[in-house]
């Protein structure tokens, strides 16, 4: 479940416009945005007013003591879009997971980490002094064990000795024998492989199923969904091996086939991707393609670009990428510009690698190896990141709710978990009320196997939760200065109030916003808009060199701070030891060199004016900027693009428009338009560009606002970006240099003939102390443990757990600072939110943890049950807001 | 008859107004470039083959080299066919897909549980409005040029000149956090006649109806103040009513030829809501369906509501015109 929460959380935003739930930044948002009530209580200190609270005082301890609650306690929160769908199969967003996260819950968790492991106080309270900062733990909940079994299941997984060697692909859990529905109904094993069945199910296409076979891979999963189907998959990446020649198979009409008789052609558009900002023009006229052998191919093709494979047309294409320019690639290579039509059969559920041997033990077999266990048998950080649960639903009630297809259509739907009459729980709390629009509330779920268990107790002290969904800002600070909601997120309107409050406290996200600058030449020089010159790369880095991030930030948003990285400061690259990879020398001196500066022989530093004795020193001062040096590359950008005008298509007499292209036109949007005009026209000032730029203003692209990126509709994409998984920084990299993840912005630069040679350390890994030479694409793979499913031409394996830590960090440093030198997108932005808490609750630790946050509700020690806090909220004539004003 | 014949032939004028309306809704909605938006954790292909298995689009393809998909679009008119056979076969007005908070239910059962909220608090501000906004009205006009008038004049610019989202804002400061008169935000539940969430939408019906109060007022003041000029009140002083009967009895009818469609067509027009009111006060009613509706592309909300709207405002212009002849017998619709 965690797992599927956290990669929702990797999810596109652009800043500015998209809607959101209460709880965040500056009205600032994105789809990786949460809702407020995902945090709890605060304030150090007890409230001055006459409230009847038995752990008032200075003391920290007694601070974090509950009021020993007489009533009920209700955490009363809002949100700006009310959930519709907490089916764990079908969810779809953030807004979904405020329910399903409650609703459900874990095989394994994060907890904090206390010091000598004393968890509670001898009266029985948790040992809040205890909790280590920083750190964590991960526990057992509704599983009791798990076993890696790789080398005694069933010999159908087909695991090679060598994987049954190395183990993590098959693990075995064995569930608690008391889960249960809210309704008292038991939960096994067969639940959760008939629930596995239904999300793969591929009459219902279910939105979830993807996390099954993208991230957590299991054997044969995407085979039974995609069952029926038929793809065109690339010889050169792909989930298959890769074919040659002398594998396919010449038909009479002598078109060459696979061996199972499926369609394989050459595709045009893969040959023109190796060429990344060049046209076939400039190419033919570079040398780097034949011009009669590509004009061949292109009569052949069909709409698609597609061209079968003949004799002949496996000529013209080893004739094509044998130029001196092309690099003579030799022949046998041909096969990777061919694409395979892939017909994926009839599969039964037999053939998908989860399956319960008792009724209560799971066996789940997946393709990519999870390390879950450390070597001393504990679980690891992973148990819980990524293999922290399996979808779950209730049968009877499930089968109930499926629909069928309505006319004109064949997809099942299903509206399972989405009313109070359709929910079913095994989490801490069940739905009790739901009104569609406005609120929903739930309770304590007294058949969930926690409150039996001594690990959870002095926990889940939280009655009642009650959410309304609340849009307006306005409204938002009414009710929470009236004390009818318990917390809220700061923004730009309320930040000079309540920044410093003893109530507030800052949330490092992990969000990483930037600016994407269109770089496709081919659709630049066409767009009638002027800008070839976004194409010359002395240009996009003189916008990075030029932008000062810090006043960016400030003028833009409430708490967010600069970025100079693809990663911000949440991310963690070796989690079992606490390591951040922004700390890391290797990140650091990865973004000195993206910025200018230059390591001297003698281990200190220049950045051309001043030397810095050691990286540290250099990082300090850091701040992105070279103003002399971004008008010097203006310049040389000016002169590359008048000396080539019909390559950039430039027509001096005209103005140079770069389009800033947004989806909602609001102030925030307004505000930064304003911005960028002006970093713009500063840029360029006193350079033979001035005057010659227009930014012009384009809030029509809606919910398209991505694919029209993608498309070139626009140039510039202000900070946009993506959130995270603060566990898996090398993961992240999919958002720039995984092109079959769909998420990349520069989709006209192609990681996969992008070559990158690094010799790697010495040790005891896959690949120590050789100098590889691999796609940037492939060491993205192997950084992720990915280059063997999918069929890449090294499989070296980095993932995690299957290199060491600082290895995986010089290839994620290196792979990190070789996109950044792209200057597609100039990273601006590292998500900070701020909320203010309400003297209701109270965390039980100030400090920030990034795996449990400050407890969350589990943790929420409630300081008024409602009446007391009704009292207090009177005896402040209704208003609170002097009391959240109050600093330290 | 004439009556009838006119009836008639309108309501057969409507039909086929609203029939082409709705063509057009369809066909313009469905021109729209369809929004295929992938995000971490999902597979493009499922949200193409949910896109596919909705009957929207047709051969889906992707070209692996540069992931991205090309499909055709499932003819319109055999979209429209479809869409016409589940609501005539089987009752079926389609579900939601794209508004985040009405993802797969029913579009017809969301908007018949957001439509009572929406008519109770406009109903309440109806009739709140109407009577104090024509008892200022015929005050006004009755002590036309005295303090009294000009005091109501004031007040009506005030409130005419004052923007609903300000008006709402006023009342929710003052009325709800400052005295804690109401809650902020209308109650949750369906219970909508009980005191508790009738309490609860005072403030939303304030801030709807005293734009209106300043608008009947001023209709009414000047309607009336024309009317009471008028030699025909003079006779009815002649033959023996008083002030108060003569301008009951014929200034306030002969009045209303004007005012009654405004309040006839201002609640009809309120059925649609109040986007920003609505929101202000979180009232679970239809005010931003439409929009998000339109925003999101969600084909079955928006032909709903399209088609709803549009048959309210074909009916009220109807109803409008009939209501003529009702409160004035000199007029007769459809007569030669």
């Amino acid at each position: 479940m965690k797992k599927k929460v956290l990669s929702l959380l990797l999810a596109s935003a652009m800043v500015f416009s998209m809607a959101a739930c209460g709880g965040k930044d500056d009205g600032s948002s994105g789809s990786s945005e949460g809702s407020s009530e995902s945090s709890s209580a605060s304030g150090s200190e007890e409230s001055s007013s006459s409230a009847p609270v038995e752990s008032s005082g200075s003391d920290e301890g007694e601070a974090n003591t509950p009021a020993a609650s007489k009533g009920t306690v209700t955490y009363r929160t809002y949100t700006s879009v009310m959930p519709s769908n907490w089916n764990e199969l079908t969810y779809e967003d953030d807004n979904d997971t405020q329910i399903l996260s409650r609703i459900s819950s874990g095989f394994f968790e994060y907890d904090f980490k206390f010091e000598d492991g004393k968890k509670f106080n001898d009266d029985g309270t948790v040992n809040a002094e205890g909790i280590l900062p920083g750190e964590f733990d991960v526990k057992y909940s509704a599983a009791t064990k798990l076993e890696d079994v790789t080398s005694e299941v069933d010999a159908k997984w087909g695991y090679t000795d060598e994987q049954k060697k190395t183990g993590s692909y098959a693990w075995k859990i064995t569930l608690r024998e008391d889960l249960k529905w809210d309704d008292g109904t038991p939960i096994d094993a067969n639940d959760f492989v008939y629930s596995m069945q239904q999300q793969l199910d591929p009459d219902f296409q279910n939105m979830r199923a993807s996390t099954f076979y993208n991230n957590i891979m299991i054997k044969g999963a995407r085979n039974y969904v995609y069952q029926g189907q038929s793809v065109w998959v690339d010889n050169g990446i792909t989930g298959d091996p890769g074919y040659t020649v002398a594998d396919l198979v010449k038909g009479e009409d002598g078109t060459y086939a696979l061996a199972d008789g499926s369609a394989v052609k050459f595709t045009l558009t893969d040959i023109l991707k190796q060429c990344s900002d060049y046209s076939v023009t400039d190419l033919t006229d570079m040398g780097y393609l034949d011009a009669d052998a590509f004009a061949a191919l292109q009569e052949l093709a069909d709409a698609d670009g597609h061209v079968p494979v003949t004799d002949e047309t496996i000529e013209l294409v080893a004739k094509l990428i044998d130029t001196d320019e092309w690099g003579h690639e030799p022949v046998e290579n041909v096969p990777l510009y061919m694409v395979g039509e892939v017909t994926y059969g009839e599969t039964p559920f037999e053939n998908v690698g989860l399956y319960a041997p008792s009724q209560y033990e799971l066996v789940v077999c997946l393709d990519a190896p999870i390390s879950c266990l450390k070597e001393d048998g504990t679980l690891s950080f992973e148990a819980a990141y990524s293999f922290a649960s399996l979808p779950l639903v209730k049968k009877d009630l499930y089968e109930s709710c499926k629909q069928a297809p309505q006319a004109g259509a064949d997809l099942w739907t299903t509206n399972y978990n989405s009313s109070l009459e359709t929910s079913a729980s095994w989490g801490p709390y069940k739905l009790t009320s739901f009104q569609s629009g406005k609120s929903y509330e739930m309770e304590k779920n007294e058949n969930w196997y926690g409150y039996g268990m001594e690990e959870y107790k002095d926990q889940f002290l939280i009655d009642k939760i009650f959410c309304e969904q609340v849009v307006e800002t306005a409204t938002q600070w009414i009710k929470f200065l009236g004390g009818e909601i318990d917390a809220i997120g700061l923004d730009v309107d309320h930040k000079e109030d309540y920044r410093d409050s003893k109530y507030t406290l800052f949330t490092p996200g992990t969000g990483s916003f930037g600016t994407m600058i269109y770089s496709n030449l081919d659709v630049l020089k066409t767009n009638g808009r002027n800008n070839g010159i976004l194409a010359i790369e002395d240009f996009r880095k003189a916008v990075s060199l030029y932008l000062d991030r810090d006043d960016f930030n400030t003028t833009l948003f409430t708490s967010n701070k600069p970025l100079y990285g693809l990663l911000g400061p949440s991310y963690y690259h070796d989690v079992e030891n606490g390591g951040v990879y922004r700390s890391t020398q290797q990140a650091k001196e990865g973004l000195l060199r993206v910025y200018g500066y230059t390591r001297n022989d003698d281990g200190t530093w220049t950045d051309g004016t001043n030397k810095y004795a050691t990286y540290e020193d250099a990082y300090e001062v850091m701040n992105g900027m070279n103003r002399p040096l971004a008008k010097e590359l203006v310049e040389a950008a000016y002169k590359e693009l008048t000396e080539n005008a019909d390559k950039y298509g430039y027509d001096s007499s005209k103005k140079i428009i770069l389009l800033y292209g947004t989806s909602i036109d609001n102030a925030n949007t307004r505000r930064s338009y304003d911005y960028m005009t002006k970093f713009f026209n500063e840029l360029v000032e006193g350079t033979s560009l001035e005057g010659q730029i227009e930014v012009q203003f384009d809030a029509s692209f809606g919910s398209n606002w991505n694919s029209d990126f993608k498309a070139g509709a626009y140039d510039l994409a202000v900070t946009v970006g993506y959130s995270g998984g603060a566990f898996d920084p090398c993961g992240f990299l999919q958002c720039y240099m995984d092109p079959a993840g769909g998420l990349m912005y520069s989709v006209w630069w192609n990681p996969d003939s992008e070559m990158l040679t690094y010799t790697m350390p010495e040790g005891d890994f896959d690949g120590a102390g050789q100098e590889i030479t691999m796609s940037v694409y492939n060491w993205y793979c192997c950084l992720n443990g990915l280059a063997e499913s999918r069929g890449c031409a090294q499989t070296y394996n980095w993932g995690e757990g299957f290199a060491p830590a600082d290895v995986r960090l010089l290839v994620l440093s290196r792979l990190e600072e070789l996109f950044l030198n792209k200057y597609y997108a100039i990273m601006t932005t590292s998500e900070y939110s701020a909320s203010v808490y309400g003297a209701k609750f109270k965390q039980i630790t100030d400090e920030y943890n990034v795996f449990m946050i400050f407890g969350g509700m589990q943790y929420l020690r409630p300081m008024y049950d409602d009446a007391e806090w009704a009292e207090f909220v009177k005896a402040n004539n209704n208003d609170l807001s002097a009391e959240y004003k109050k600093v330290e | 008859m004439y009556m009838f014949k006119y009836v008639t032939k309108r309501l057969g004028l409507m039909i086929s107004t609203f029939l082409i309306i709705m063509f057009m809704c369809f066909v313009l909605i469905k021109l729209l470039p369809i929004t295929v938006t992938v995000q971490m954790g999902q597979d493009a292909n499922i949200i193409i083959r949910q896109l596919e298995g909705r009957g929207y689009i047709q051969n889906a393809v992707m070209d692996p080299a540069t992931q991205t998909w090309s499909y055709e679009r499932v003819p319109i008119m055999i979209q429209l066919g479809n869409y016409l056979n589940r609501i005539f076969s089987y009752g079926d007005f389609g579900i939601g897909v794209n508004i985040p908070s009405y993802r797969g239910r029913p579009v017809i059962s969301v908007f018949l549980e957001k439509l009572p909220p929406t008519i109770l608090i406009n109903l309440y501000s109806t009739f709140i409005g109407v009577p104090i906004g024509l008892g200022l009205g015929i005050l006004a006009a009755l002590k036309k040029n005295k303090w009294q008038d000009q005091l109501i004049n004031i007040l009506i610019i005030l409130l005419i000149s004052m923007p609903s989202i300000v008006m709402g804002l006023i009342i929710q400061y003052l009325l709800c956090f400052k005295a804690g008169w109401f809650p902020t935000t209308m109650n949750s539940g369906y219970e909508y006649f009980t005191w508790s969430m009738f309490r609860s939408m005072l403030p939303p019906v304030l801030a709807l109806c005293l734009g209106s109060v300043a608008g009947y007022a001023r209709y009414t003041r000047a309607e009336l103040s024309e009317v009471l000029t008028n030699e025909f009140m003079l006779l009815a002083r002649t033959k023996g009513l008083t002030r108060g009967q003569a301008t009951l009895r014929h200034a306030m009818r002969n009045s209303m030829v004007v005012i009654f469609p405004s309040i006839l067509s201002e609640f009809i027009g309120v059925l649609s809501g109040s986007m920003i009111i609505e929101s202000m006060f979180s009232v679970p009613g239809v005010g931003r369906l439409y929009l998000d509706a339109i925003n999101t592309v969600d084909y079955d909300f928006f032909m709903l509501l399209s088609g709803f709207y549009t048959l309210v405002g074909l009916l009220a212009g109807i109803v409008i015109d009939i209501s003529y002849g009702f409160i004035d017998p000199r007029i007769r619709m459809g007569a030669k």
